[in-house]
């Protein structure tokens, strides 16, 4: 029974420990906004962007170039971008030897300068 | 050519989630994307405004321009059609050909800037012109015509709110090819007819009209533009220290910086007495009446450059730490608030001994608000402080405890008719915190700001209550107690602007509660096409 429970705290602490978010977002830069506004924080007044990046890297090339959208989805530059990972996105990777990597990114673009 | 999406809604929300309020159409305009002549685009977004004008005349409908959202109320709200001006944010640089020949103003420090420019766009294109604003609010994400119609304030004890560094506007009052009005003041006139002109605008110079317009809370027609009038950018060295509670209220209510016991050792003159400072604010907490209070004291500096950017220490005071929770289980248990609040104090007042310097749009930067929050401000005579401070926490002590904390700022008297900053130095004591709903232990929020009210006037306390916070503002005779009968000018010259139709349109939910507008006894009148 302790055994199980030692290994339920160690699966829980792993599994929260893998769900993590990084955010950077420019400070002198203004974000596109919505009239509309829904859910909380920090995304609460800003037009996000949400997808998923899945790359699967080849055995010759193992470096991620392109977990970034492309310019062209923000024309004015990026006030931020947040990328997430969850438990589900360590277990793919580790299985796959970091084959394959995915995480969640959302990202906010600079509004226009008239 | 500018042009606008239509999307239906059911409903529309503050930023700090005060609503949600039921509302028809959104409306969002967005620039011609021919860049290139500024003038002409801008004039181009005039005429579809004026277009979405005349749908609504047409529909028997009103109309509403929403800022950012940040008032804490419905003052930005239509139950109707609202519209989104965000995209529409083009600045004019203003030349000397473009100055009235009577003025006493520089060119280079005016500024026109279009409806949907926020205090950053603001702040940031002013300070590629070596310039900047004259004062600012806590915060940078309300548009500068959302700020200037609400009387968005900081605490510059010199200088004013941010309305005070307007010198002139342009509106649009109505669908026809006489409703693109720029307005000034007769007395200190800015830019010439020919630059009114090349805005297809007639003139209005009038001191009474500009000073009712400019606080016109969304009510005097499309704010379209805005000219204003900068300085050289400056630095602000901010300090945060304990004060006792004797030396505080003592300058709050004298300014004596030079006699006063409390001084911040570098920021004396060469007899040793203190400086007058640009910015004075006291954080008191309300739960706890030995503890000293919290001073934030800015002083203004020549502009340099070699200092490190302040922003990753600037803190704005917007609760945005705490967890929405906190006020749930504050207004089960509210024993527990005074406890809360002491044992948050860290992350509610701003960290002493902390020395800042920046730009004021550096100091006064972005916040974040996290959660339902609620606010309330009002102002009163600076003389009247410590009786009102008492008053203030008396109430919040016995009716609550209020999950929140006190504020105390000073701002020079503005000169719109219908400035809440109206005493010739007024101090705004406001309380910022978390929303909460009450029980049967606890009053609820809307109990606590009826009787607020109740009782300053009960007192006998004159008081003006900021537009965009959190207020009851059905409270019988409240308008006239606080303006006398300067809401009677405001209310004349809005009539002598707009026509009976566009009065119904620019009013709102807002206007008609607080008594300003009463669109059902508005005579209809042909609408001329």
């Amino acid at each position: 029974m302790k055994k199980i429970n030692l290994l339920l705290i160690l699966g829980l602490t792993m599994a929260i420990q893998s769900c993590y978010s990084v955010r950077i977002s420019c400070k002198d830069c203004i974000p596109e906004k919505v009239a509309v506004m829904q859910g909380d924080g920090f995304y609460r007044d800003k037009k996000a962007h949400r997808i998923k990046v899945t790359q699967k890297l080849s055995f010759i090339n193992s470096t991620p170039t392109q977990f970034a959208p492309d310019s062209a989805a923000c024309p004015n530059g990026f006030y931020s971008i947040e990328y997430k990972t969850n438990l589900g996105h360590v277990l793919l990777s580790g299985i796959t030897l970091g084959r394959i990597r995915r995480v969640n990114v959302i990202y906010i673009c600079n509004k226009e300068t008239n | 050519m500018a042009t606008t999406t239509t999307t239906r809604i059911n409903e529309w929300d503050t930023i700090h989630q005060n609503g949600p309020f039921p509302s028809q159409v959104m409306y969002e305009t967005t620039l011609a994307k021919n860049k290139g002549d500024k003038i002409k685009r801008y004039n181009d977004a005039s005429v579809e405004i004026q277009r979405l004008l005349d749908v609504c005349v047409r529909d028997g409908v009103g109309f509403r321009a929403m800022g950012s959202g940040w008032s804490l109320s419905n003052i930005a709200h239509h139950h109707e059609r609202m519209h989104n001006n965000s995209a529409m944010n083009i600045h004019i640089p203003i030349q000397d050909k473009n100055l009235h020949p009577s003025t006493s103003f520089l060119s280079e420090n005016l500024f026109m800037f279009q409806c949907g420019n926020t205090i950053k766009e603001v702040s940031r294109h002013l300070a590629n012109n070596g310039k900047s604003l004259k004062a600012s609010g806590t915060n940078n994400g309300q548009t500068i015509v959302g700020a200037v119609s609400t009387g968005v304030h900081g605490s510059a004890i010199d200088v004013g709110s941010v309305q005070d560094c307007i010198v002139g506007i342009h509106l649009i009052i109505g669908p026809g090819p006489n409703d693109l009005v720029y307005i000034e003041r007769q007395s200190e006139p800015a830019l010439s007819d020919a630059f009114a002109t090349s805005i297809n605008c007639r003139v209005i110079r009038d001191d009474g009209l500009f000073n009712s317009a400019i606080v016109g809370l969304g009510s005097f027609g499309f704010v379209m533009g805005l000219v204003l009038e900068a300085e050289d950018q400056y630095l602000l060295k901010r300090y945060v220290r304990k004060i006792n509670k004797i030396d505080a209220l003592q300058l709050a209510t004298s300014f004596t910086f030079a006699q006063s016991n409390f001084k911040i050792p570098i920021e004396v003159d060469s007899n040793g007495e203190g400086k007058r400072p640009y910015h004075y604010k006291l954080y008191v907490n309300p739960y706890n009446e030995n503890e000293d209070f919290v001073v934030e004291i800015i002083y203004k500096h020549p502009y340099d450059t070699d200092y490190p950017d302040p922003r990753p220490n600037v803190k704005a005071f917007l609760f945005s730490d705490l967890p929405g929770l906190i006020a749930n289980i504050a207004a089960k248990y509210k024993r527990l608030i005074p406890a809360i609040i002491n044992a948050l104090k860290a992350n509610i007042f701003p960290e002493l001994d902390k020395d800042t310097t920046g730009t004021i749009g550096q100091l006064f930067s972005d916040g974040v608000a996290e959660g339902k929050v609620f606010a309330w401000a009002f102002g009163v005579k600076q003389e009247d402080t410590v009786r009102s401070l008492n008053l203030f926490n008396l109430i919040v002590n016995r009716l609550g405890p209020v999950p929140g904390a006190i504020g105390i700022r000073f701002v020079k008297a503005a000169r719109a008719t219908l400035a809440f900053t109206q005493f010739p130095v007024t101090c705004v004591l406001e309380m910022d915190g978390l929303q909460w709903q009450g029980n049967a232990n606890m009053r609820t929020m809307q109990e606590i700001e009826t009787a607020i009210i109740r009782d300053f006037i009960k007192e006998g306390i004159e008081f003006s209550w900021h537009w965009g916070k959190n207020a009851d503002w059905g409270y019988p005779g409240l308008l006239n107690y606080m303006y006398k009968s300067k809401v009677d000018t405001w209310k004349e010259h809005r009539k002598q602007l707009l026509s009976p139709v566009m009065q119904k349109v620019f009013s709102n939910n807002f206007t008609e509660t607080a008594g300003l507008t009463d669109s059902a006894n508005i005579l209809p009148q042909p609408v001329i096409v």
